[in-house]
């Protein structure tokens, strides 16, 4: 779905945001792309939707160069950014002008969203707060049935109840043959719908794991008192113990914690790619 | 970059009829209600205090003004996704061809603008100069559609508009600003090339670098050289401004938008 091959970007000649970044999307996937502020999340999204074009290197999406801007390519991705104005109208006359450029587009897949996500569909979009904006975007991004949804920090601006009902909502609207790139520093967010985790930091993809290696390859667990072991790769204090993560054991699976994982990617690189490493290693020698 | 596709044409007239075209017309509209009702009032005031016949009717100046300021500044504003970060993105990854998109903000400020504010412009003419005409003293004829001034008019903004267009890609701020300021600068670099020109081709007429030598005898400046309007290098000037800098200026605004990025400024 998507391949991008010895990557490098800057803004400027001299500080170069991305080095030779290699990285590989599959079909089907909901996928979190995970970095620190300033990492280059949002520069990633918008040279994998061809709006910024790389230095060197090439950015495939769909077995096409992306930034030669195919409208066929480009009527099958859609980009939910960050921060984005709807224009004032009303949403059906929103949905009017934009739907027919997506030509699978379900108009009736949009209203139900709009109700889940408690919008007045009469509604004009002047008359909206941001979060409502935002729901509408999301709604109208989920409903073009395009192969390839990127959403950058979709959750940003949506109240409790709406972060819950946006997961809901995306795990059940993306068929298997569409996939997802959803960008957030807010990880809790992401929790329980992602299927591959990959984290940038340094201009470079430090982690490019499906959900199920993680946790069979990482332990995520809570443990009382003080006792932090001595093979932890990190650990932080939490009320009554600590929370850690450890290699795994076994072929036994734990329940990821984003937090905790990218905080032990960051701090402690080698380690756990190497175990990724071994982990693939014995994988191949299975087969 | 250069795919046609009728479908994709339609979406996107329908998106900037909605988005750009209609809310422009609606200002148009009210500016030149205001100006007539103004100049209306005017008229009463000074009903009279009557005015001669005028050597261009003032409604084909009121036109030529109307058309070029406004039209300029809207075809300069064609590409306005282009102002704001996030809305530049979301028109950038809009599944249509740099043609496409080019084509229907060309047609939009070009041919389709044209007829809409000439006809607009003839209703509220013809509503308003009667009276106005009556009361200040001269008499009213329309020149729209049936005089050459309206035609070369016409002509003019439809080359010139297509330079807007090119500096609404090129400049994300204050286009049209920029574009004029772009302009007079080209005008001066080129009226500087000609200047140096001017002074190697006759350079036995100069004294010191740029003043004219004193000539002995009969000579005078000028002599022995035809009409310039004969010269094929003015003929050829004169039919590239006409037939060959829109389509040129169209050509670059495609291959323009083609490199658009979203850049953070």
């Amino acid at each position: 779905m998507i391949k991008i091959d010895n990557l490098s970007f800057g803004y400027s000649r001299k500080k170069q945001l991305f080095m030779n970044l290699d990285m590989e999307l599959l079909e089907g996937k909901i996928c979190g792309l995970l970095g620190k502020n300033g990492a280059g999340k949002t520069t990633l999204l918008r040279l994998i939707a061809g709006i910024l074009f790389p230095d060197s290197g090439d950015v495939h999406v769909l077995d096409t160069q992306i930034f030669k801007r195919d409208p066929e390519i480009s009527k099958e991705i859609f980009y939910v950014q960050e921060e984005y104005e709807l224009p004032t109208m009303s949403i059906e006359l929103y949905m009017k002008i934009y739907a027919p450029f997506y030509h699978r587009f379900d108009t009736d897949k949009f209203y139900d969203l709009l109700s889940k996500f408690e919008v007045d569909r009469n509604a004009k979009t002047s008359q909206l707060s941001y979060g409502q904006k935002k729901k509408v975007h999301i709604a109208f991004a989920l409903s073009t049935g395009v192969k390839l949804l990127i959403l950058d920090e979709p959750t940003n601006g949506l109240d409790i109840p709406s972060k819950a009902q946006f997961r809901k909502v995306l795990v059940s609207s993306v068929g298997e043959d569409q996939s997802v790139v959803i960008s957030s520093h807010q990880v809790r967010d992401l929790t329980n719908m992602l299927d591959q985790i990959i984290i940038v930091d340094d201009g470079k993809v430090i982690l490019n794991e499906d959900v199920f290696d993680i946790s069979q390859v990482l332990n995520f667990r809570q443990i009382q008192g003080a006792n932090v072991p001595d093979d932890a790769l990190y650990s932080e204090m939490i009320p009554g113990g600590h929370l850690v993560v450890t290699p795994g054991v076994g072929n036994e699976q734990s329940q990821i914690d984003l937090e905790a994982l990218f905080n032990a990617i960051t701090t402690n690189r080698e380690k756990v790619q190497r175990l990724f490493q071994n982990l693939k290693q014995n994988e191949n020698a299975k087969i | 970059m250069l795919k046609f596709n009728i479908e994709r044409i339609r979406a996107l007239l329908v998106r900037d009829f909605h988005m750009s075209f209609k809310p422009t017309m609606k200002i148009i509209g009210v500016i030149l209600l205001v100006y007539y009702l103004v100049n209306l009032f005017i008229a009463v005031v000074n009903r009279n205090d009557t005015v001669d016949d005028f050597e261009l009717s003032p409604t084909i100046i009121t036109y030529g003004l109307f058309l070029l300021i406004g039209g300029l500044i809207y075809s300069s504003r064609a590409f306005r996704e282009f102002a704001k970060v996030p809305s530049r993105a979301e028109y950038l990854s809009l599944p249509a061809s740099s043609l496409e998109k080019v084509l229907v903000k060309w047609l939009y400020t070009g041919p389709i603008f044209l007829v809409a504010f000439t006809l607009l412009f003839w209703i509220l003419a013809s509503l308003f100069m009667p009276f106005i005409s009556d009361l200040r003293g001269y008499e009213f004829s329309s020149p729209l559609f049936v005089t050459i001034p309206f035609w070369n008019l016409v002509g003019i903004y439809s080359v010139v508009q297509t330079i807007f267009i090119f500096g609404s890609i090129t400049f994300n701020k204050v286009p049209a600003v920029l574009t004029v300021i772009s302009i007079m600068l080209i005008a001066l670099i080129a009226l500087l090339i000609c200047a140096i020109f001017f002074r190697m081709v006759w350079a036995e007429y100069f004294e010191g670098l740029y003043n004219f030598a004193e000539q002995s005898g009969n000579f005078r400046y000028g002599d022995g050289t035809s009409d310039p309007s004969e010269k094929w290098q003015v003929k050829f000037f004169i039919f590239a401004f006409k037939f060959l800098l829109a389509p040129v200026m169209f050509v670059a605004s495609i291959f323009k938008l083609s490199e658009k990025i979203e850049s953070l400024d």
